[in-house]
């Protein structure tokens, strides 16, 4: 599913350097990332989702390789291959519950806005708990289901690849494990490959697989 | 792009109380401006085509910006007015048609406006609701003061006091208001026409009141042989109605009376040039503008200071868009992350620059548009400087066939005498009826209105004239040649009121056509006057003129043959102006032809007989037969003489007059066979 080989990244004007010199993650496989501040968790996921560029090295994900695919391309490849779950929920406060899960298709014309897709809006509302939100605007929300929210907003193009930026680091622990309890449930259902990054180590026991991102950092 | 717009519209949609002031402030921005200049440009435009509509203005001299904005937009008052004569003069001059203009009053607020029937055809104004001006105290709405003051035809509408305080001073009347004028777009929709007589009857130049020998015998003050004096008690009405419009009359001449302006119409350019060389001495007691020159004086001032608010408009409006221009990147900085959210989600960060620039768009657009509309709604408010062209020059006659309205026999007989076929001539009385004592209907005056020319007798002839409301220009008075020399007869009635103070009204013949000389010379006035109308036809005119005139030579002649030597009685005193040609020694009854009269009457006359022994009395018509034969038991010869103020009931004018000379002249010769003229 995911193949990284000689990746190398840095940030200008900074002493940071992310080097991955081989990651191979398979299809349908939940990993969590872990490791301290500073350490390049979510640079990896920004690398994998296409949002940066490596200096060098390449990631293939379903055998496409992202590194080689220009802007759009690229914008439009992540649109509908990855679907992106943030910290701290990233909903935009001026459209309510059921705007905000259909975002995705209003920013990218590689997503069409169809019925079935309003239609599995719902459904996923559903699946999370949240209909009797979808009109709410998300400041009526609370974290939990601000999150359950950014889950169907990335789960709606229903993306191969899921990949989330410490998704519980601003709910309490029983919020967390629902939300740990939904991403996996999602990610099963459609068979998508979950990447979390967590600093959580209860949180990270419950993957199969934990990547400590200190062995990339220099 | 219509998932950009649907965004947009939710974000200014959920952030309303930003979007409603960054709205308000772009309408504001833009509207201040945009207002201003519109208004100023739309009433630049407006007062430029009014003035340019006006071709001259007469006034008195003074301030020149106050007699065109009095003439033209009706507001505010020349310093000093000008007379109604001087209006005369520049219609005698054939030069330009001048139509009046006297602004003094307000009814609740509205500037009243005295003028002449020819202004609305000038401006163009036509009636939309009810008729025109027939009568003294009518009144005609412009669309707007209509809408101002909720009025409509039937209605009231009461002059505004000048000065409560004034007892002596001009008293409030009652306009009847008979139309409403269609909206013009110029200061004509917000005024209150009347007749030019109607701001006299406010001013107290003319009124109607109590009949002060039988109304109330305390008003009267002292009373002889030929005055009646009455106190000031004596109130004039407040209000011309049906029962008392015959009451209202003129104190003094008409051409002394004011008017505030004239709007003189030229001819041509070349008679507008001649025109104003006839005024430009410094001395004249009138000064002739050109409207458009003095606005446009006025508006160049105007825009120099306009300039200055111009420039602190733009400083304003600069600093308002560089603050609005903060408030744009400081929401755009807060919204960073948004952003970034976008763009990691798949949205090129192009969109999300076009998302941006669409909120400011629609915030932008709709600022504008409400300024726009704010200032639409500003411009239909307050854009209608009044100053709007509202009609042109005088148009242009169509009509080859000319109208020429008479209001008696004998300008009837000298009209078509003169004109013969060539115009028409319309006599509007009824066969049976006196026209001495005629009262024209609405629909009559609206009929003469339509005349080309209004042939007038004169010397009071015309009683319903001051109470009703002709065209200035088309009025001619054909005895004004001799105006100086009407005859008075019977009771004079002074009394006080109003500003004029004391004043009197004496009673003048009519009866000038019963001298063939005066006869000639309103001949002559009719000639003039359908030559001026058609010139095209003088030699015919002049013709029929001489014709006319020498038979009326001969009637003269004839009439001044009868030698009559002694004293002469008449029934009525309608034959002053042949006595005075003639030399008639002449005493007067008040006798009808086909009444008895009473006993008391006969013993006057017996004792009138006493002092003048006349052997002969001449009637309107052949009296009753025992008054013929008891007269006759006195010695006295009744003798028919016809005044032909209707048309006489056998032959016409002439013939009449040559059959009363003879009738006269064979009871002369009768009475000289009979033993002379010495008592009975």
């Amino acid at each position: 599913m995911i193949s990284v080989a000689g990746l190398e990244f840095n940030f200008p004007h900074s002493d940071f350097r992310l080097t991955v010199p081989l990651l191979n993650i398979a299809t349908g496989e939940r990993v969590a990332i872990i490791g301290p501040s500073g350490s390049g968790k979510t640079t990896l996921l920004h690398l994998l989702a296409g949002i940066l560029t490596p200096a060098t090295g390449t990631i293939r994900v379903q055998d496409q390789s992202v590194s080689l695919l220009g802007d759009a391309d690229r914008r439009a490849w992540r649109a509908t291959r990855v679907g992106l779950v943030f910290q701290s929920f990233e909903l935009l406060s001026y459209l309510d519950v059921f705007e905000n899960i259909l975002l995705p298709y209003r920013l990218n014309a590689a997503l069409q806005l169809t019925p079935a897709v309003m239609s599995r809006v719902e459904q996923l509302a559903a699946e999370t708990g949240i209909t009797h939100r979808l009109r709410y605007f998300p400041h009526k929300l609370s974290q939990g289901e601000k999150q359950r929210v950014a889950i169907c907003r990335a789960m709606l193009p229903e993306p191969p690849l899921l990949l989330a930026d410490e998704p519980t680091g601003n709910l309490d622990p029983l919020a967390k494990q629902h939300v740990v309890d939904l991403l996996f449930r999602q990610v099963e259902r459609t068979g998508a490959t979950l990447l979390m990054v967590t600093h959580d180590t209860d949180i990270a026991g419950r993957f199969p697989r934990v990547i400590d991102s200190r062995e990339f950092a220099r | 792009m219509k998932h950009i717009l649907f965004l947009a519209l939710c974000y200014l949609r959920f952030n309303k109380v930003k979007t409603v002031i960054l709205v308000f402030s772009v309408a504001v921005v833009v509207f201040l401006p945009l207002a201003v200049n519109l208004l100023v440009r739309n009433y630049q435009r407006d007062l430029l085509a009014r003035a340019g509509a006006t071709p001259l203005v007469a006034g008195a001299p003074g301030s020149r910006l106050d007699l065109v904005l009095n003439a033209l937009y009706f507001r505010g008052k020349p310093a000093h007015d000008l007379v109604r004569g001087d209006g005369d003069a520049i219609n005698a001059s054939g030069l330009a048609l001048g139509i009046p203009i006297l602004g003094k009053y307000t009814a609740r607020g509205v500037p009243i406006v005295g003028t002449s029937l020819e202004y609305f055809g000038f401006r163009g104004l036509s009636v939309t609701a009810g008729t025109g001006l027939t009568r003294l105290g009518d009144c005609v709405v412009g669309a707007v003061a209509a809408e101002k003051l909720g009025l409509k035809p039937g209605d009231k509408l009461m002059s505004d006091p000048e000065n409560v305080f004034d007892l002596a001073g001009s008293y409030p009347l009652n306009l009847h208001v008979k139309g409403v004028l269609a909206p013009a777009g110029s200061a004509d929709d917000g005024a209150v026409f009347v007749d030019v007589k109607t701001v006299w009857l406010i001013m107290g130049l003319m009124h109607g009141h109590q009949d002060a020998v039988t109304a109330d015998p305390s008003l009267l003050l002292e009373r002889d042989k030929v005055n009646i004096t009455a106190s000031a008690a004596l109130l004039p009405y407040q209000e011309v109605t049906p029962t008392n419009i015959a009451s209202f009359h003129m104190h003094g001449d008409a051409r002394t009376f004011p008017v505030s302006a004239i709007i003189a119409v030229p001819r041509d350019d070349k008679a507008a040039a001649i025109l104003r060389g006839r005024y430009q001495d410094p001395k004249s007691a009138v000064q002739l503008l050109v409207p458009k020159t003095i606005v446009a004086e006025t508006l160049d001032l105007v825009f120099r200071v306009k300039r200055f608010f111009d420039a602190q408009a733009v400083l304003v409006g600069v600093a308002t868009v560089l603050l609005l221009a903060l408030v744009v990147l400081l929401s755009l900085r807060l919204r960073r992350g948004e952003m970034e959210t976008m763009f990691k989600i798949g949205c090129a960060r192009r969109m999300i620059v076009w998302l941006q620039a669409t909120e400011i768009m629609m915030v932008v657009g709709v600022g504008a548009v409400l300024a726009g509309g704010l200032s639409w709604g500003v411009l239909r408010e307050f854009g209608v400087s009044g100053g709007g062209a509202g009609g042109g020059v005088r148009p242009v006659a169509v009509s080859i066939r000319k109208l020429v309205a008479v209001v008696n026999y004998p300008l009837n007989y000298f009209a078509r005498r003169i004109a013969g076929e060539r115009v028409d001539v319309l006599f509007p009385v009824p066969k049976d009826e006196d026209p001495a004592f005629w009262k024209p209907t609405d629909p009559d005056i609206a009929h003469l209105q339509q005349a080309d020319l209004i042939l007038l007798n004169g010397a009071e002839y015309e009683k319903w004239l001051p109470a009703a409301v002709l065209p200035w220009t088309k009025q001619v008075v054909t005895s004004l040649a001799f105006a100086d020399r009407y005859a008075t007869n019977g009771e004079v009635l002074t009394h006080s009121h109003g500003p004029g103070g004391m004043h009197s009204h004496g009673l003048i013949d009519f009866n000038t056509w019963m001298d063939p000389r005066q006869a000639a010379m309103q001949a002559q006035s009719i000639h003039d006057e359908l030559v001026r109308m058609v010139p095209g036809m003088a030699p015919e005119f002049d013709a029929n003129l001489k014709v006319l005139q020498g038979d009326l030579a001969a009637l003269d002649a004839s009439l001044a043959a009868i030698p009559l030597k002694g004293p002469l009685l008449g029934s009525h005193p309608v034959y002053q102006y042949l006595a005075r040609r003639y030399g008639w020694s002449l005493q007067s009854v008040h006798w009808e032809p086909d009444e008895m009269p009473s006993e008391e009457e006969w013993r006057k006359l017996a004792a009138l007989h006493q002092q003048h022994p006349a052997r002969i009395m001449i009637w309107e018509a052949t009296p009753l037969p025992a008054v013929a034969a008891r007269l006759r038991g006195m010695g006295i010869e009744p003798v028919p003489f016809e005044t032909c103020a209707s048309a006489p009931s056998v032959g016409n004018y002439l013939s009449a007059m040559i059959a009363n000379a003879d009738r006269l002249l064979k009871a002369v010769q009768t009475r000289e066979k009979q033993g002379g003229w010495g008592g009975n």
